[in-house]
């Protein structure tokens, strides 16, 4: 079976922005602004820095193996997603904040347990 | 060639859908009405001229429907866009943080009513594409 063309934009989608999380880190050390707000969160800038480039890595991980129809990339992606957000409510003070990204996540939850999605994923695997 | 066409015409649509991103970003701000309306004209006009171009270049099966996508698409960033603006609003905290980081920062009057507006009528019109060529898949 083909792969959706929802699953397929999805899955880019995660790889490019956890690619670019990598990427742009370099720039949040030397943004006053990204610094003054993580120096607020109960966790020190280290420890917040440092989960969410780990949480990139297993996201890049999840969208390549999405792409390539396992089932477990779905399901790690939705693991550390439920984590990094866990882990969000519990270090950010802004929470207001987290709105936008929690709706973000209902709808790419959507999108990967969509039936065509399913079908995708289950005919991989038999 | 074909190929080549579509690419453009895809270029072509992101422009537009661009343009009515940046249209609608207008409709928030506050202005005098007649301006704001002469700029949302201007910005109108832009946007159907390079959905003309795209509709004319792109070898698609239907020519409307991506239209209809890039309108609802343009309006879904918008609203999300207004929704983090919004919980922004809703972090006094983080707005007094963002006033002492950056000097000269002033909070722009906007207008709600006239954004949603726009917004709605976007919507529609893309709402109303995508029916139409729902039922008529192979137009074009």
């Amino acid at each position: 079976m083909k792969r959706p063309l929802s699953l397929t934009i999805l899955a880019w989608f995660i790889i490019v922005t956890n690619v670019l999380t990598w990427l742009y880190m370099p720039f949040t050390l030397h943004n006053p602004l990204s610094m003054e707000m993580m120096a607020r969160f109960r966790l020190p800038v280290w420890a917040t820095l440092g989960s969410g480039l780990v949480l990139a890595v297993a996201l890049l991980i999840a969208g390549i193996a999405m792409l390539k129809a396992r089932v477990w990339g779905r399901n790690l992606y939705v693991a550390a997603s439920v984590i990094g957000h866990g882990f969000t409510i519990f270090n950010m003070p802004f929470r207001a904040m987290l709105i936008p990204g929690l709706l973000i996540f209902i709808l790419f939850l959507y999108i990967l347990f969509r039936p065509a999605a399913n079908a995708y994923f289950n005919q991989a695997r038999g | 060639m074909k190929t080549l066409r579509n690419i453009c015409s895809i270029v072509l649509h992101v422009l537009a859908g661009l343009v009515v991103a940046m249209a609608e970003t207008i409709a928030f701000f506050q202005m005098p009405v007649k301006g704001k309306l002469m700029v949302l004209g201007g910005f109108a006009i832009t946007a159907v001229v390079l959905f003309a171009a795209a509709m004319l270049l792109g070898k698609f099966r239907s020519r409307l429907r991506p239209v209809g996508i890039c309108l609802l698409s343009a309006s879904a960033y918008m609203a999300f866009s207004v929704l983090a603006f919004v919980c922004m609003l809703m972090t006094p905290e983080l707005m007094q943080m963002i006033a002492t980081q950056t000097p000269g920062f002033r909070m722009p009057p906007y207008s709600l009513g006239d954004g949603v507006a726009a917004m709605g009528v976007v919507v529609c019109a893309g709402g109303w594409l995508m029916r139409m060529t729902a039922q008529r898949p192979a137009q074009g």
